[in-house]
């Protein structure tokens, strides 16, 4: 270069700094030697709206990719801004709560029996007071009046029995003046009108629902008390519950104070503080409009409470959201890195025109931000939306509370940021892809898909998993928690490790034929798409094992521990002693009626001399049993009541004939069934009073009988032993080898014709397992089946023109179609297989925890069930599943050629 | 002045030599055309003459720096060099103005700038009037017109253009070629033009031939005949 020309370059290169642009630029080898914080900060904003202007257009254009991503990530935001929009807005507050429960008045006083001193919170919800030893005089409007000004409105507010179609049922109570202004709000009225004298009820929509209708006639009380039907009402926090709304009287009949009556009271002024504890002093709790409506908003927690301290209410909530949000990233990450395979030509040119690395960067993160942004935005206001729906579908339905729409804007916020988070998250490793690619060998052509980069060095993965494993196990006898954490640890060990395992696998492909080895090497070569597939597989995988491993145990080892005198399926119908004989006959005749067919055995109830009704049990206490379960007494810490009957009984319960057993039984010997409760020939038995008072103890000669299956315990008890002993014998219930279809309804009939007729089934402690692995099942089919058909479109997309030049060279339809279902069944089946590993793992740890809890301190069974069944539907049955639908719906024609432009 | 200037490069890919000592200047207003059979290293010898690649040995100057001693070579691009290609050379989302832009924007120029120097740019190109189509709606000629306001945009002279006729047919080309001549003739830009048809070399001040890697001819004369 002359002199002059590098005088002529030096002015160049000074003109260039000195311009704006020049000093925005102001990197180093522009030669400016600081930068201004401000052009730093417009030229960081120049770049951010260039890559977000790139992401925005590109979503527009990739509209099948864009739908998949923002319902990745969108639909959890909307489960979970539903769940919480609609648990705050079934969440009442006793601000939302005024107009059901004071209508337009002032205040609610609330009586006691006694007038010791009340202690209250602000919204009377926890009320405390000073027990005297007998009741006070009632309450009379006079004297209330001098403690508070203004005009009182009587309330009763209490459940009752009416007699509906199917029998009858308890329903709320509801015994105020509707026509009162002072009770506005209180219930909607919906049809008819408000009850006007004392004959008269409405009714809530839920009873019109059972039989109920308006100038119809609905019998109350076991009276059969009719009541003229007038009109519909609803309360407005409660639209789905039964209730009877009636004149105070008219239903209930005078309620003593203390029986939820109270008075309304539309006062002059609003009723404050000092008058509160005046109120509260005489001996009244007081429900204040002007100070609950000054309450802060604490009312609510839409966050569910977690149990234990905050901390690990903290830590739960954390793992919680890691496992939401890493579940989301890897359904989302093959659609972000068949995304970036799709645009590496594009950035290359980026980069050739100047782009640096952190800047390519920028731009495919900026993808997650707009989609994830897009995606959160969507399911936040999808989710309030049907949050409201639940809450108001749900509340008539399944009688929940219900307030105005409530959104927990922090928490909902939080969830779409979450959202927003997941998007950038899974645009983060093909970002760091597009930042290293190289430029000049992606424009030759020459660059490979997914460089092999760190995959091959699994360490990381390795350590985490071993730190996983470790924690799990070390845990596993000390905190549930502890367990809960150390499964995630090894659950990111093992996504970590995908990469290593998706290559490793690739490796063996060699040997398998074509359709298999095209899709496993194709899977191996887009190592990140596979990856993420798989690990989002592999997460639902392990979760589904964990549960279902710990939860067929649960209900393996309840089966284990549950005792009973009565056999499996046995359908016990019980009433009091105190249930006249010609109601018991009765009672016999409904019963025959409504299970024709099926074989009735009668049982006994003991009477002692005071004329109460004792419950019989086994007089030992459990320490003194020899083994850790059998030798209890069935239900031994509450209502372990033996059977009292004759040899029908005995032959019922051992489910055969027992000849020396009978020929005992009818000398007034115990029949002990099993041997734990007989020692020396003798059984001891303790008569306990269902209404208090001294225990009885008594000692019958025993023998013992073999037991039907291994979970009966117990004996019979024959009456004449009972009478000797000076009891009086009454035979009110009866057992059937009968599991009713509808056991509510038999009670409810049954109910009609003595009232506290009570029924049970003894069932299987695991008969729920099924429902349960079902549920598990169908939630994991969701998840695997959703994370393999979005990959495997992703990649039979990715793959055409390897398909096409296929079909070109003579392959049949059918060949695409395994080529497809086999990626499908590759990326499914192994996730799967690494998610049964790892969930083996957490399961093992979480069973063994369970183990050092429960009743039972030492001496709990430790059962391990595996449910072959459900993991192999899990781990084989889903990735056939998914292999066979993505196969089935797959396009077999091969797309027409096109000249490029 | 001398704006790119190649001394004894070598560029190797493992056991393949691309370039062979290759030493070669390009002066501002100079177009280069650089001739040669597959494979021979012209689209390898562009890629170091704008910085998009290393060379294994020798050195490579653009408006007299050394690149061995620029650490960021992504700023240099932006700010020296454009880039032309065959096809793919704009990004599909944003339109014809947006695409011209972009380096400048990445620059960390603000948007009202860059836009003023981007219609600039493609008013020199003789493409203002489709700065608000997106690529899908160009012809190819217009495409590879943006593509070149694009790589002149801002204060960048020199400019890489690897077979931009390439997709073109011949009158487009001659259009092209005849765009890229007077950027080099009106503002001064130095064009580096690899390319297969003599035809289009004939529109270079001079044809560098290269051969395994190697130049094996150099021509200074322009070639008005074939014009």
């Amino acid at each position: 270069m002359s002199a002059e020309e590098e005088r002529a370059a030096s002015a160049e290169e000074k003109r260039v700094a000195s311009t704006p642009e020049g000093r925005a630029a102001g990197a180093p080898e522009a030669g400016v030697p600081h930068l201004n914080a401000f052009t730093a900060f417009t030229g960081r904003w120049a770049v951010l709206r260039a890559a977000l202007r790139i992401s925005r257009r590109d979503a527009w254009r990739a509209k099948g990719r864009t739908a998949l991503i923002m319902v990745m990530i969108g639909l959890p935001v909307l489960v979970i801004t539903a769940l919480i929009t609609g648990r705050a807005t079934t969440d009442v507050t006793p601000y939302e709560q005024l107009d059901s429960t004071l209508g337009s008045a002032d205040a609610r006083l609330i009586t006691f029996p006694t007038r010791g001193r009340v202690r209250q919170d602000v919204a009377a919800r926890s009320i405390g007071q000073h027990k005297a030893s007998r009741p006070d005089r009632q309450w009379t409007p006079a004297e209330l009046g001098t403690l508070l000004d203004g005009r009182l409105l009587r309330y009763q507010q209490k459940t009752g029995e009416v007699r509906l179609p199917d029998g009858y049922d308890w329903v709320d109570v509801l015994e105020v003046d509707l026509r009162d202004p002072m009770t506005r709000g209180m219930r909607e009225l919906v049809e008819g009108r408000f009850p006007a004298a004392p004959g008269e009820v409405a009714v809530s929509p839920a009873l019109t629902g059972r039989g109920a209708r308006i100038g119809g006639t609905l019998p109350v009380t076991r009276d059969n008390r009719p009541m003229r039907v007038v009109g519909v009402v609803q309360n407005p926090n409660r639209p789905g519950s039964a209730e009877l709304t009636a004149l105070p009287e008219a239903v209930l009949g005078h309620q003593n104070d203390g029986d939820n009556s109270g008075w309304l009271a539309d006062t002059p002024g609003s009723v404050r503080r000092a008058d509160v504890r005046r109120l509260n002093q005489a001996g009244l709790a007081v429900q204040s409009r002007a100070l609950i409506e000054r309450l802060p908003d604490d009312g609510e927690s839409p966050v569910p409470a977690m149990s234990g301290s905050p901390t690990r209410g903290a830590v739960s909530l954390g793992v919680a959201i890691v496992l939401v949000v890493m579940e989301t990233v890897l359904l989302a990450g093959p659609a972000f890195a068949v995304g970036l395979r799709r645009r590496r030509r594009e950035l290359a040119v980026l980069a050739a025109q100047g782009a640096s690395g952190r800047q390519l960067k920028a731009v495919v993160l900026a993808d997650g931000l707009v989609l994830g942004g897009a995606a959160a935005l969507m399911g936040m206001v999808l989710g309030i939306g049907a949050g409201a729906l639940i809450a108001s579908v749900g509340a008539p339905l399944l009688n929940w509370t219900h307030g105005p729409l409530d959104v927990p804007w922090p928490e909902v916020l939080a969830v779409a940021a979450l959202g927003v988070v997941s998007g950038v998250t899974a645009a983060l490793v093909p970002a760091v892809q597009a930042s290293r690619q190289s430029p000049a060998q992606v424009l030759a052509g020459r660059a490979a898909v997914d460089p092999p980069g760190r995959a091959a060095r699994p360490l990381l993965g390795l350590v985490l998993v071993v730190l996983g494993t470790g924690g799990c196990f070390a845990a596993a006898r000390h905190d549930d928690l502890a367990v809960v954490i150390s499964a995630v640890v090894l659950a990111l060990g093992l996504i970590v490790l995908m990469p290593w395992l998706v290559r490793s696998t690739g490796r063996l492909a060699g040997r398998l034929p074509l359709p298999l080895r095209l899709s496993v090497r194709d899977a191996a070569r887009h190592r990140v798409r596979t990856s993420s597939a798989a690990g989002a597989v592999m997460g639902a995988t392990m979760a589904a094992v964990v549960l279902g491993l710990v939860a067929a145990s649960a209900f393996a080892q309840r089966e284990a521990e549950r005792t009973s005198v009565e056999p499996l399926g046995t359908l016990t119908i019980r009433t009091w002693a105190s249930t006249t004989d010609g109601q018991w006959s009765r009672l016999r005749v409904e019963a025959e009626r409504l299970l024709p067919g099926v074989p009735l055995v009668p049982g006994a109830v003991a009477v002692n001399a005071e004329g109460k009704e004792v419950r019989l049990q086994g007089d030992r206490h459990p320490l003194h049993c020899a083994g850790p379960t059998k030798c209890l007494p069935p239900r031994w810490d509450g209502g372990g009541i033996l059977p009292v009957g004759d040899e029908r009984l005995l032959t019922f319960l051992l489910e055969r004939h027992d000849p020396r057993a009978e020929a005992a039984l009818a000398r007034g010997s115990a029949v002990v069934i099993g041997s734990g409760m007989a020692h020396d020939g003798v059984v001891q038995l303790v008569a306990e009073s269902w209404e208090g008072g001294e225990d009885e103890r008594l000692t019958l000669p025993a023998v013992v009988a073999k037991a039907a299956e291994p979970a009966q315990t117990g004996a019979l008890i024959p009456a004449s032993a009972l009478e000797k002993a000076g009891f009086t014998v009454v035979e009110r219930h009866l057992y059937a080898a009968h599991v009713p279809a509808d056991e509510a309804r038999l009670q409810r009939a049954l109910n009609t014709v003595a009232s506290g007729v009570n029924i049970s089934v003894e069932r299987r402690g695991d008969e729920d397992a099924l429902t349960v692995l079902l549920v598990l099942l169908g939630a994991a089919m969701v998840l695997v089946l959703g994370g393999t058909f979005a990959a495997t479109g992703l990649a039979a997309a990715d793959m055409r023109q390897d398909l096409d030049t296929m079909s070109a060279v003579g392959a049949a339809p059918r060949v695409r179609r395994l080529v497809v279902a086999a990626q499908a069944a590759y990326l499914s089946g192994l996730g799967a297989a690494v998610g049964l590993a790892g969930g083996a793992v957490g399961g093992a740890a979480l069973i063994r925890w369970n183990w050092e809890t429960g009743i039972h301190p030492g001496g709990h069974p430790q059962v391990v069930e595996i449910p072959w069944l459900f993991l192999a539907g899990l781990v084989v049955g889903l990735p056939l599943l998914a292999a066979l639908v993505a196969g089935t719906f797959t396009r077999t024609r091969p797309a027409r050629a096109r000249r490029v432009a | 002045m001398t704006v790119v200037r190649l001394r004894e490069v070598t560029r190797e890919h493992g056991q393949v030599r691309a370039l062979r000592g290759v030493s070669l200047e390009v002066s501002a207003g100079e177009l280069v055309a650089v001739m040669g059979p597959s494979g021979s290293g012209k689209s390898t010898l562009l890629n170091l003459a704008g910085g998009l690649d290393r060379p294994t040995s020798g050195n490579v100057e653009i408006e007299g720096r050394d690149l061995a001693g620029v650490p960021d070579l992504a700023a240099l691009r932006r700010r020296s060099v454009g880039y032309v290609f065959q096809d793919l050379n704009l990004i599909p989302s944003l339109t014809a103005a947006e695409n011209v832009m972009l380096p400048r924007e990445l620059d960390g120029v603000r948007s009202r700038q860059a836009r003023t120097e981007a219609m600039t740019a493609l008013a020199e190109a003789g493409a203002e009037e489709i700065a608000g189509r997106f690529p899908e709606e160009l012809s190819g000629g217009q495409r590879q017109r943006v593509a070149i306001a694009r790589a002149l945009a801002g204060e960048r002279r020199l400019l890489l253009a690897d077979e931009p006729t390439g997709a073109l047919d011949t009158a487009t080309g001659d259009e092209i070629l005849r765009l890229l001549r007077s950027r080099c003739d009106d503002a001064g830009a130095a064009v580096l033009l690899v390319t297969h048809e003599p035809r289009y070399a004939a529109w270079a001040d001079r044809v560098v031939y290269l051969r395994d890697g190697l130049i094996a001819e150099s021509g200074s004369v322009r070639l008005e005949s074939a014009r």
